[in-house]
């Protein structure tokens, strides 16, 4: 037997289970056409394969019945695993988990969302009907308050105002808001001076 | 839990009847885990018979290849905790069974006792209206010594994988190597097999000649 052939030994001996030699790989098909000792080695490891076989068939042995009913009377008792947790934290680790992830997505919703209150007005440059350009900053500066240097459409604005405040601006408040405003302020200022 | 009559007509049955097939070896292992017998039986009557089989091609004795059945079962449920379950179970078994099969046949050898062919073929029982067996059992016999002839390394896989038809990566899994290994070992124990058996095949083919001879 060559080297060659002992190498082919392990892959003959693999490639047995095919069912015909047209199923083996062309190279192997080539060396069992043209090695004498390979075809030689082949052959007899099919033989004995086949016999092997059919002890295999024939010598099946079958369990005749369950072996379950002997079984469960030779089961230690059931062992359940310990759990890890207490049954309460397992219970309440989830729940807390959830109360918490619903109240953080309560609080960013509610906080972000705007409130109903009319008397809450804000003098935009969209509520007085101009809007703010950077192009225009210097030339739109249009209010003569000399403390701020913000131009006055995009300052923030929260209270009321009365025209005389800003000189040259006029109010965007309805007529009759604007006195009750006025009123309001009347009132607290009264107030004040009563206390 | 089922009485043994009807565990017994559902093993008859066949496959389907107790063994829940849809649901998988894990989750009947985490029912187990949790107590529940009935979860363990199911995995018994799943896997006996194919573990009978196996183990019955390495002992050959009805009587002792049941109570392996069972030993095997016995350590399953005892070290079922220790079990990964995002590995199969099959081959965990199968691992177990094999393993107290190999230690329990190399104590035997150790201790020196007869063969077990011996036993097996006393066991048996010709049936006089059959044609005559003989040959075959000659022919079994002599392949079951030329198995026992190889060594149990080899011997173990050429057993699992060409007479019980596992995989290479089932035997793989099942012996604890890889799979390069394990076909390694299978082309080793097939030339194995082929040379004992051809020597036993000539002696065989020489032994009316010499005995013409004499």
């Amino acid at each position: 037997m060559s080297c060659h052939c002992a190498k082919n030994r392990n892959r003959l001996a693999l490639l047995v289970d095919r069912d015909s030699v047209e199923e083996l790989p062309e190279d192997i098909r080539r060396i069992l056409a043209n090695c004498p000792t390979c075809r030689e080695h082949y052959e007899l490891l099919c033989a004995a394969m086949n016999s092997l076989h059919q002890v295999q068939c024939e010598e099946a042995a079958r369990l005749e019945k369950s072996l379950w009913p002997q079984l469960a009377h030779r089961l230690p008792e059931p062992h359940v695993q310990g759990l890890r947790y207490p049954e309460w934290k397992r219970k309440f680790v989830p729940l807390f988990s959830v109360t918490t992830a619903c109240l953080a997505l309560l609080i960013v919703f509610v906080g972000n969302r705007p409130t109903q209150n009319e008397n809450r007005v804000y003098q935009t440059a969209i509520n007085r009907g101009t809007s703010y350009s950077p192009l225009q900053y210097p030339t739109s500066f249009n209010v003569q308050d000399t403390s701020s240097h913000i131009p006055y459409s995009i300052q923030p604005y929260t209270e009321p105002f009365s025209q005389g405040d800003y000189p040259g601006v006029k109010s965007d408040f309805p007529d009759a808001l604007e006195a009750q405003l006025r009123e309001l302020l009347r009132q607290q200022k009264l107030r004040q001076g009563i206390e | 839990m089922k009485t043994e009559q009807a565990v017994n007509q559902a093993f008859e049955k066949g496959d389907e009847a107790v063994h829940r097939p849809h649901v998988s070896d894990a989750r009947l292992v985490e029912e187990v885990r949790g107590g529940d017998r009935d979860a363990f039986r199911d995995l018994v009557l799943r896997y006996e018979k194919k573990l009978y089989r196996v183990i019955h091609r390495f002992v050959h004795n009805d009587a002792l290849a049941e109570d392996l059945v069972q030993e095997t079962f016995i350590r399953i449920y005892e070290n079922l905790d220790q079990f990964d379950v995002s590995r199969r179970f099959g081959p965990w078994l199968f691992q177990v069974g094999v393993n107290l099969t190999l230690d329990y046949l190399r104590k035997k050898k150790r201790r020196g006792t007869t063969s077990l062919f011996s036993e097996i073929s006393s066991e048996k029982s010709l049936d006089p209206g059959a044609e005559d067996p003989r040959e075959k059992q000659d022919v079994n016999e002599e392949v079951r010594r030329v198995l026992q002839e190889i060594p149990e390394k080899y011997r173990t896989v050429l057993v699992l994988r060409d007479l019980e038809h596992f995989t290479s990566a089932e035997v793989a899994a099942i012996m604890k190597r890889k799979e390069a290994t394990i076909r390694w070992r299978l082309a080793e124990a097939r030339n194995r097999f082929k040379e004992l058996w051809t020597e036993r095949m000539k002696e065989a083919n020489e032994s009316p000649v010499e005995k013409d001879g004499e």
